[in-house]
């Protein structure tokens, strides 16, 4: 794991960045890297709590004066996605436009980590599904480790993508995969992301972090 | 060319480009633009395999014809119509299939590359022979190859003009899947029926918009289209 670093100081308000909503940002004195870590053992869900916290975290994420950022999982995956059954019940409750307004901001706010002045890269283990991907393919890089899985199933469920995925994956695997990916809903393995450009690199799952530190100290060089 | 199209009860309908043996074609607007554009909006419909009439894809221009209009006045012109109905293809609302089978050459393999998926029987043959007519594509094959293929298989393929049996070209990207030419059908009907069978029309339509707007605006925009989008498809509109 290297150095574990420290959490930011404390802010007077109630802050994100102790691990509420799920997140929890630390920034290494080592390296001068930040990681923004998916807390919420052990499939790391995406809630309303998660895109709120991380809304309110966005500014803070663009004023670090860090060398580049690591986004990953806590534990085993780095994310299933949206709680679906929340996410539903929300777009059948009596104010859609709240729910559109509350996708959109989380769109927005991956799009943030899209415009970061510095790099990032996502280090990704296990899962990496719907609202998890679509974060995931936010970065400018995408490390996976041998036991990754992707997908956006979110057709499977009568959705379709939300945050993006649509938008971002064509550019990374063409034309057709992204027609093939998002339709069928597929799961794709670590392998076949390297093929077809959805991942630029697979390492071992214990040289993950490892492995995204190093691509953001050749990428800052 | 003639274009003949047969509705799927399952929501796959087949079109099929119809100048046998070889549907070659006269003229850059190869078929009709209106016709092409109904048979893709079709209400109701999920997906389109598009194939050639008999024992091969097709052939594409047939040069001598075409040599004969170069000097034209309105030939670019024509040309640029004839792109727009490539175009309008790659911009379907449906996803759509070139089935291969025996030669897709020229234009004729510009128009398979404009398609989303390329699922080929085990003796096709592909190629742009233009270069040895003194010519080169000018369907946008260069620009269908890329973001398929590696740069350095296109240029191998557009400058030497070779021709490529349907293994290479599966191994360089440009073919999905290869099949023995009597299961080639059901194959391909097979892999639509997985993708499209259990969506609905208004989801297959909402996610190749927003894949096409990927494309086709700017980022922002694309981002906040996708939302609307995505609305539409949770209310069941």
């Amino acid at each position: 794991m290297g150095s574990e670093g420290s959490p930011l100081p404390p802010s007077p308000r109630p802050s994100p960045l102790k691990g509420e909503g799920g997140i929890r940002l630390v920034l290494e004195q080592e390296g001068g890297i930040a990681r923004l870590v998916l807390d919420a053992p052990p499939r790391n869900e995406m809630g309303q709590d998660f895109f709120r916290t991380l809304a309110a975290l966005v500014g803070t994420l663009k004023d670090l004066s860090v060398r580049g950022l690591v986004v990953h999982g806590a534990g085993r995956h780095f994310s299933s996605g949206a709680d679906i059954d929340a996410l539903k019940a929300g777009l059948a409750g009596a104010q859609p436009a709240l729910a559109a307004h509350a996708l959109f901001t989380a769109t927005s706010s991956l799009q943030a980590i899209t415009e970061l002045p510095y790099p990032t890269v996502a280090a990704v283990g296990g899962c990496c599904l719907g609202s998890g991907l679509e974060l995931a393919l936010a970065c400018r890089w995408r490390v996976a480790a041998a036991n990754a899985v992707f997908a956006l199933p979110e057709t499977s469920f009568d959705l379709m993508p939300g945050c993006g995925g649509t938008v971002r994956l064509p550019p990374l695997v063409g034309r057709g995969r992204a027609v093939d990916l998002v339709l069928s809903g597929r799961f794709v393995d670590a392998v076949e992301a390297r093929e077809i450009g959805l991942v630029d690199a697979v390492v071992d799952r214990r040289d993950l972090l490892a492995a995204a530190r190093r691509l953001l100290e050749r990428v800052a060089a | 060319m003639k274009l003949l199209f047969t509705p799927g009860a399952d929501g796959i309908g087949t079109l099929v480009l119809s100048n046998p043996p070889h549907n070659t074609f006269d003229q850059p607007l190869f078929a009709e633009r209106s016709l092409v554009e109904r048979v893709l909006d079709l209400p109701g419909q999920k997906a389109l395999i598009l194939q050639g009439e008999g024992r091969h894809f097709s052939h594409g221009a047939d040069p001598a014809k075409l040599r004969e209009q170069l000097r034209g006045p309105a030939f670019q012109h024509e040309m640029d119509r004839g792109k727009e109905l490539l175009a309008l293809i790659a911009d379907s609302p449906v996803p759509v299939l070139a089935l291969v089978r025996g030669g897709c050459l020229g234009a004729g393999l510009e128009i398979a590359l404009c398609c989303h998926f390329r699922f080929a029987a085990s003796s096709a043959l592909f190629g742009f022979p233009e270069v040895g007519l003194g010519l080169i594509p000018g369907f946008g094959g260069p620009l269908f190859l890329d973001g398929i293929a590696t740069r350095r298989a296109a240029v191998d393929l557009l400058l030497s003009g070779r021709m490529i049996g349907a293994a290479e070209a599966h191994s360089l990207g440009i073919v999905d899947r290869v099949c023995a030419a009597a299961a080639l059908e059901q194959s391909a009907r097979g892999y639509l029926q997985d993708l499209v069978g259990k969506r609905t029309v208004s989801q297959v339509r909402a996610v190749m918009e927003s894949l096409r707007n990927a494309r086709r605006l700017p980022l922002a925009e694309a981002l906040r289209r996708e939302t609307e989008l995505f609305m539409g498809v949770a209310r069941g509109e």
